[in-house]
């Protein structure tokens, strides 16, 4: 019975449970000659592509979760599966307890989906009619509406552009709007595909800014995904890293700088602009006088670094950096290639 | 039930909200829109006095008869343009093959409640509502037609019916968009545009076969021609419950289509997204 009661309640903390999903496709597969052509039309070639491959995974109330990967790693079919608009192949998915696939219509009321590149807007229509459709459409009690506009508008800055028709927003604009759209219900579980994608570094800025308040004030579980690692790294605590339908790593993002070895840059300004040669560390980038260097600060320390560049006088300005995050996962990618 | 009704007029509220927003969200674009309005009404009308003196006496219908077949037959058009046609279930395969049933699928009601009240516009799409009205109402008094309650009500229900296989016979179509995305996205345009170009033509003339023909495989005397013929009481050589036949037989392969269609869109997903021509 105690049992029971620990499992239960172990189960209502998770947000996302994901069991052995695999999610295949078919490819059709054709060379260019004529004989191939015929033959296709006779006996079509076909070849099964795994999106997902027997992924299992689950997310905690509450939680920040990164969902990254290089193109076609599996990520958008992930947040597809999540929310109900495809099936997996085999296993199991629960978002909130509920399958995306059976109950649908009850998980919707509960999780909201921002997809970066689409709008939800109506597009002739100044933002506040698109509000009030949405408050029709997840039949939304007039008072919570209300309050939770109110909350919106200030918290994503749209009292400027409420009355705005969506075709007119810039592109930052849009998804703050789209977002703030998401957000009337209340959603418990929030998905944002490539939220950033294509915004200038201060909406990006605001846009990640949001995200974390709103994360951390309204204790709403997020999962986003992003092609920009420094974007997830600021937004998110833990980072789940596909390649070819596996999940390779998931955990935090100091374990996962850890994974790739302790890589530093160091960057030198010099009187004369010069870029020296070192042993320890080697050059990626010469810029307007600045020399990067990068070194692995488990094969040399940090001392025995400066040590060789303290030999140099002509330097005036040192700065000692983590590698970017963006390098980290291209080195990992290129790994599992 | 009672809550689904309840959730469809609140539907069908909002989107009318939306098109009355729409059509006066301006004084030059609503004044546009009625003068481009009135302009098509009119040419409508014209044709349809036309046409119903050119075929005055073919197959067995007089022009009157005529005149109310294509009364008939606008209104038919009036309530597909206010409920159907803005980019939505009366161009299901533009939906489809553009990947946007995605939008669709992440609103918490059930899908063919959203796609029978997403795009409702019955203030901007009216128009040719009120002409078929107008010239049912003017070719009735013509004819000497005094409508009962129930006569009424049989042509309502008829009305019903000849949208039902518009809208049928475009979705099973349309279906091909779950598998061809690409080639089969403008599928609904043709299957519509026959219904569009051929309705109005009386078929009586025509031999049983291909009366049989125009009326079960391609059902473009469902439109119009049938249902008016019954109701103006003429002698059909078809029988009097094809209609119902014929809807229900259409309707049920729509919907088993549609169904398994989608069934091969959750596990395939889109292949493809266009925001083109969705919500504007």
């Amino acid at each position: 019975m105690e049992k029971k009661v620990q499992s239960a309640t172990q189960a209502a903390d998770f947000a996302i449970k994901i069991d052995n999903v695999t999610k295949e496709f078919k490819q059709w597969q054709r060379g260019s000659n004529i004989k191939d052509i015929f033959a296709n039309l006779v006996k079509p070639k076909t070849k099964i592509v795994k999106a997902l491959d027997n992924i299992s995974l689950s997310v905690r109330k509450g939680e920040f979760v990164a969902y990254a990967g290089a193109n076609g790693a599996g990520k958008s079919t992930t947040i597809k599966i999540l929310s109900g608009i495809m099936h997996p192949s085999k296993g199991e998915v629960s978002v909130l307890g509920l399958d995306p696939k059976v109950d649908r219509i009850k998980l919707m009321k509960r999780i909201g989906v921002v997809f970066g590149q689409r709008t939800e807007l109506w597009w002739d229509h100044p933002i506040a009619a698109s509000f009030d459709w949405k408050r029709v459409t997840w039949n939304i009690e007039k008072k919570d509406y209300d309050n939770r506009l109110e909350s919106l508008v200030e918290l994503l800055d749209l009292s400027g552009i409420i009355n705005t028709f969506a075709r007119e927003l810039s592109l930052g604009q849009r998804m703050r709007a789209d977002l703030a759209l998401m957000l009337l219900h209340n959603p418990e579980v929030i998905f944002l595909d490539e939220p950033t994608l294509g915004l200038d570094v201060l909406a990006k800025r605001h846009m990640i800014e949001y995200l974390k308040k709103l994360n951390r004030e309204q204790d709403a579980t997020i999962i986003v995904t992003s092609h920009d690692m420094d974007d997830l790294e600021e937004m998110a605590e833990r980072i789940i890293l596909l390649s070819n339908g596996n999940i390779e790593f998931d955990g935090d993002f100091e374990k996962l700088r850890r994974i790739t070895g302790s890589i530093c840059r160091i960057k030198i300004y010099t009187e004369n602009g010069q870029h020296p040669n070192l042993e320890t560390a080697t050059i990626v980038k010469v810029e307007n006088g600045f020399t990067e260097y990068q070194f692995d600060s488990n094969k040399y320390s940090i001392s025995s670094v400066l040590k060789e560049l303290s030999g140099i006088d002509t330097i005036l300005d040192v700065e000692i950096n983590k590698a970017p995050i963006e390098q980290v996962i291209a080195e990992l990618y290129t790994s599992w290639k | 039930m009672a809550d689904s009704i309840k959730r469809l007029i609140s539907l069908w509220a909002i989107h009318a909200k939306l098109d009355l927003l729409w059509l006066i969200r301006d004084t030059k674009n609503c004044v546009l829109n009625i003068i481009a309005d009135l302009t098509s009404s009119l040419s409508t009308i014209l044709g349809i006095f036309l046409l119903s003196q050119r075929f005055d006496n073919i197959g067995g219908m007089s022009s009157d008869h005529i005149l109310f077949m294509l009364g008939y037959a606008c209104l038919v058009d009036g309530i597909f343009l206010m409920f159907f046609m803005m980019n939505n279930t009366g161009f299901l395969s533009r939906i489809i093959g553009r990947g946007q049933l995605d939008h669709k699928l992440i609103q918490p009601n059930p899908l063919w409640m959203q796609l029978i009240t997403e795009g409702f516009i019955p203030f901007s799409g009216s128009s040719m509502f009120i002409c078929g009205l107008g010239i049912t109402i003017y070719s009735s008094m013509r004819l000497g037609l005094s409508f009962s309650i129930f006569q009424l009500i049989i042509l309502v229900l008829s009305i019903v019916c000849s949208i039902i296989v518009i809208l049928s016979f475009s979705c099973i179509f349309s279906c091909i968009a779950f598998y061809a995305p690409v080639a089969g996205e403008e599928v609904s345009t043709s299957a519509y545009g026959l219904f569009d170009q051929l309705k109005g033509f009386p078929l009586g003339g025509f031999t049983i076969y291909l009366q049989a023909l125009f009326t079960t495989v391609l059902p473009i005397g469902m439109a119009a021609w049938y249902p008016a013929s019954l109701l103006l009481g003429n002698e059909l050589k078809l029988p009097n419950y094809l209609m119902i036949v014929v809807t229900l037989s259409l309707a049920i392969i729509a919907i088993t289509l549609f169904k398994k269609g989608l069934k091969y869109y959750g596990e395939k997903g889109s292949i493809r997204y266009s925001s083109r021509g969705f919500r504007n």
